[in-house]
């Protein structure tokens, strides 16, 4: 149970943090809410639309109010892209997890595999290498990684379209794929490092265990040692960074998504903020607190069942 | 990390370089970076060594200008997230209770905030300036620092003189003035170094995105403007991405790589690697060999380490183990007793060294066999009880499949045969069968050492190499131990060999007794012989001993 306070208290925080940005900002709050059209209002109209907006109310009024409307799915209009907000995000939220979570899929198992790897062979020089390449390659920032993609393989070798914005009009299944390839190979290098990492150094100190060398004197193959024995104990620290990991995701990856025009939740989040869209911004951010709890419980309520330590029932 | 000393050079020396180059940027670039100074667009190549961005600015002098933004915004809001964690950290540490629990919590919510999302939200209000941008990025990147250091405080507070100072009515204060700070601070130096690293990168993307500065030179600020002016579909890239886009990277990698240098310093276990195996001496395969036993060892010689500090293990140790026998091997500890289970399993790592001699199993030399055949003879010729057997289980496994892989390893079994199999050994070796099923942690350390000693027994192996196996057992878990493998062993194995500092046990279980001293077989023969009249002196004090003891018990009891 205390496990769940720390997330409770960051949906508490996102939802308040969100509810006090455009009322502590500066300039008005209807500047915000209504974009330019809130200079060209009368004072009447004016006064409307505060009623309608329920910023005439006292501030504790607003508050609840701003929570139940959350709750209840009135989460405004976006001012950038004239629709309601849901819609916006009911549109981006698929195509930036399509594109996120095969994407981390990959990177996780490649990081998994040579950082096993890495952490278990005798031979320094070659983890050495292997480590070094990784450290390196997860020390670029991602957008860079992108645009040498972007320069190498779509503009000097042409092999994928260069930019993504006519993604939504591109009717081929097969054609929204190829203009996913890019980003998504920029995600696989810029997080398989996190994995890496963290798998290298859990599988050193596995084969540090007692049970790693009485493997060994059974008999058993280096190779059945390593991933039926070793790697499954090096993976439970790696799980739940890659679950929470995963669970960040839902916000897209602004960077990538921007370099590629790739129509995805961090894109969107990236023009909200350029167009000071608040009611989008906020429900960008609710949506990533929300995906950060559910990541969180999905972590918790997961793990067990690769460690049956965890699983209760009697213990000697 | 292996930190080999030559990365952490190469990444001390690009840091050096460029904390210099950021200092003299304004005499050591070539041009006023603000300045229209060549043709838009040009190519590296004389007077612009790096060529020219889409106004005629000279691409290398503003490389050397934003060193100084980027190294000093990573540099300062790595400061101020540093000393944020020592602070939260120790406090955390040293007064713990109810101020522990609110700082911890607190580092979990900025743990799984996502900081890039949270930044440029922020970043978006605080406007675009050197100063907001150290502050966000200190506030963002504390608490992971904060965490390590208070785990690690905690960890000193522990040890016995910070105890013993506490007891003596030492203050918190002078507590964390005097010893932690000075015994923390390569572990702060770490998260210093890591907080940079995070630091930049976040810098770089925010300035990518045009949140930066603009009036300031900045590595992101040029990736961002090649970014925007299109840089990427035309061949500019190459001379306007690329090298700021390295510098930021290999910058990032220099810090992450001194990280790790430097958390090795406080946490050498994190050096440790897996051992490779020693090497044998080559003996070639002799057909016509014939064995003596089915363990041989001939004048075995094993040394730790090179050099004058090497220290010799074993000494020219021979010995054999014929069909039928029950051998006891004792010695005190430090006599060479695992060294030579090691060389018998074929299974002695680095950095031991063979000298010379030979440990052959069913006539088969371990020097003279591939791998795979090694692999072949261990748990089926020679099986093992290690000494720590009651850890030696792999927890995510039930122990029933442990014993059932072993089988599956050695004999073409189905996985049902296989299981059967592992289940009836068990089951001879008193397993209980309600436990068939449970995981290691669920057991007991009586039931542990059965279900290894079954694992053992399972392919009915040659010969039974039982290592200290009364180690964690209480009296009577000692005397059923023995009785098991005076009663069922013999029935599974053809050969036994119990190493032990138990003199007592070997005593009641062995036909014949080796006694080990400083590597060298110092005695041999029959109990009865080694009870009646031990030569060598450890030998005679041991019996002494034991005599000693069982007098004065009986005395007790009796009168």
């Amino acid at each position: 149970m205390a496990r769940w306070v720390p997330y409770c208290a960051l949906a508490w925080a996102v939802v308040t943090v969100n509810f006090a940005l455009p009322r502590v900002a500066p300039g008005h709050p209807l500047d915000y809410l209504l974009g330019e059209e809130a200079a060209r209002l009368s004072p009447r109209q004016r006064a409307e639309a505060l009623r309608a907006f329920g910023l005439d109310r006292p501030l504790h009024e607003q508050y609840i109010a701003y929570v139940v409307g959350l709750a209840t799915g009135r989460w405004g209009r976006s001012v950038r892209f004239g629709r309601p907000v849901l819609e916006v995000i009911a549109e981006r939220l698929p195509r930036t997890l399509a594109l996120f979570i095969p994407a981390t899929l990959i990177a996780v198992f490649l990081g998994t595999v040579l950082g096993a790897w890495a952490g278990y062979t005798t031979r320094a020089r070659w983890d050495a290498g292997v480590s070094s390449a990784v450290l390196l390659l997860d020390a670029m920032p991602g957008f860079w990684i992108a645009m040498v993609l972007l320069s190498v393989f779509a503009v000097e070798l042409g092999w994928f379209p260069v930019s993504g914005s006519s993604f939504a009009a591109s009717p081929q299944p097969w054609e929204q794929v190829r203009r996913a390839v890019l980003p998504a190979a920029t995600l696989v290098l810029a997080t398989l490092g996190r994995t890496f990492l963290v798998v290298r150094g859990a599988m050193r100190s596995v084969c540090q265990e007692e049970f790693l060398w009485a493997l060994e004197a059974k008999g058993l193959p280096p190779r059945a040692v390593l991933w039926r024995h070793a790697l499954p104990n090096a993976w439970l620290p790696a799980y739940t960074q890659i679950v929470l990991h995963l669970g960040a995701g839902a916000g897209g990856a602004v960077v990538v998504e921007t370099v590629f025009g790739y129509p995805g939740m961090g894109r969107a989040l990236y023009e909200a903020l350029l167009a000071r869209d608040y009611p989008l911004l906020q429900g960008i951010l609710s949506v990533v607190a929300f995906a950060t709890i559910v990541a969180n419980a999905a972590a918790d309520a997961t793990y067990p069942w690769f460690d049956p330590r965890l699983r209760g029932g009697p213990a000697a | 990390m292996t930190a080999s000393r030559l990365w952490v050079f190469g990444a001390g020396l690009w840091l050096a370089v460029w904390a210099a180059v950021a200092l003299g940027a304004p005499g050591l670039a070539p041009h006023d970076p603000h300045a229209s100074v060549g043709e838009p667009w040009s190519p590296p190549g004389p007077g612009h060594p790096l060529g020219t961005n889409d106004v005629g600015q000279d691409l290398l002098s503003e490389l050397v200008h934003g060193a100084r933004t980027s190294l000093l915004v990573g540099g300062a809001a790595a400061l101020g997230a540093t000393g944020l964690a020592v602070g939260a950290g120790l406090a955390s540490a040293v007064w713990g209770g109810l101020w522990d629990r609110l700082l911890m919590r607190l580092v979990d919510l900025c743990l799984v905030v996502p900081a890039l999302a949270l930044a440029l939200v922020v970043a978006a209000f605080l406007g675009s300036g050197v100063f907001p941008a150290v502050l966000l990025l200190a506030a963002l990147l504390w608490a992971r620092g904060a965490r390590v250091i208070r785990a690690q405080a905690l960890a000193m507070l522990q040890r016995g003189w910070v105890i013993a100072l506490r007891a003596a009515g030492a203050r918190s204060l002078y507590l964390i003035r005097a010893h932690l700070v000075q015994a923390l601070w390569p572990l702060v130096a770490a998260e210093f170094v890591q907080a940079m690293a995070a630091a930049l990168t976040l810098e770089a993307s925010l300035s990518f995105l045009g949140l930066g500065d603009p009036t300031v030179k900045s590595w992101g600020g040029m990736l961002y403007y090649a970014q925007a002016r299109g840089a990427v579909v035309t061949g500019a890239w190459l001379w306007w991405a690329v090298p700021p886009g390295l510098c930021v990277g290999l910058t990032v990698a220099s810090l992450a790589m001194l990280g790790f240098a430097l958390e090795e310093r406080v946490h050498p276990a994190l050096r440790a690697r897996r051992a490779g195996p020693a090497i044998w001496p080559q003996i070639p395969a002799d057909p016509l060999r014939i064995a003596r036993g089915v363990l041989e060892v001939e004048a075995l010689t094993v040394e730790y380490g090179t050099g004058p500090a090497a220290v010799r293990a074993l000494d020219g140790v021979s010995g054999h183990v014929r069909p039928g026998e029950l051998v006891g091997v004792v010695g005190p500890s430090g006599s060479g007793k695992s060294t030579l289970v090691a060389a018998a399993m074929g299974l002695l790592r680095s950095p031991a060294r063979v000298l010379g001699g030979s440990v052959c199993v069913v006539g088969v030399c371990w020097g003279s066999v591939d791998a795979k055949r090694a692999r072949q003879l261990r748990c089926r010729s020679i099986a093992l009880l290690p000494q720590t057997a009651l850890h030696a289980w792999d927890p995510l496994r039930p122990v029933v499949d442990q014993v059932a892989e072993a089988v599956a390893t050695h004999q073409a079994l189905s996985r049902r045969e296989a299981r059967l199999r592992a289940q009836a050994v068990l089951k001879e070796v008193g397993f209980p069968k309600s436990r068939m099923g449970a995981y290691p942690h669920a057991l007991s350390g009586g039931e542990r050492q059965r279900a290894w000693l079954a694992m053992a027994l399972v392919n009915g192996p040659d010969l039974l190499l039982l290592d200290e196996p009364t180690t964690g057992l209480d009296v009577l878990g000692q005397d059923e131990l023995v009785r098991l493998v005076r009663d069922r062993t013999r029935v599974r194995s053809r050969a036994v060999v119990v190493v032990s500092h138990d003199l007592p046990t070997v005593l009641r279980l062995a036909d014949r007794i080796v006694v080990l001293c400083d590597g060298r077989v110092v005695e041999h023969g029959p109990p009865d012989g080694i009870l009646r009249s031990p030569e060598h002196a450890y030998t005679r004090r041991v019996v002494g001993a034991l005599q000693a003891l069982r007098g004065s018990w009986a005395a007790e009891v009796v009168g």
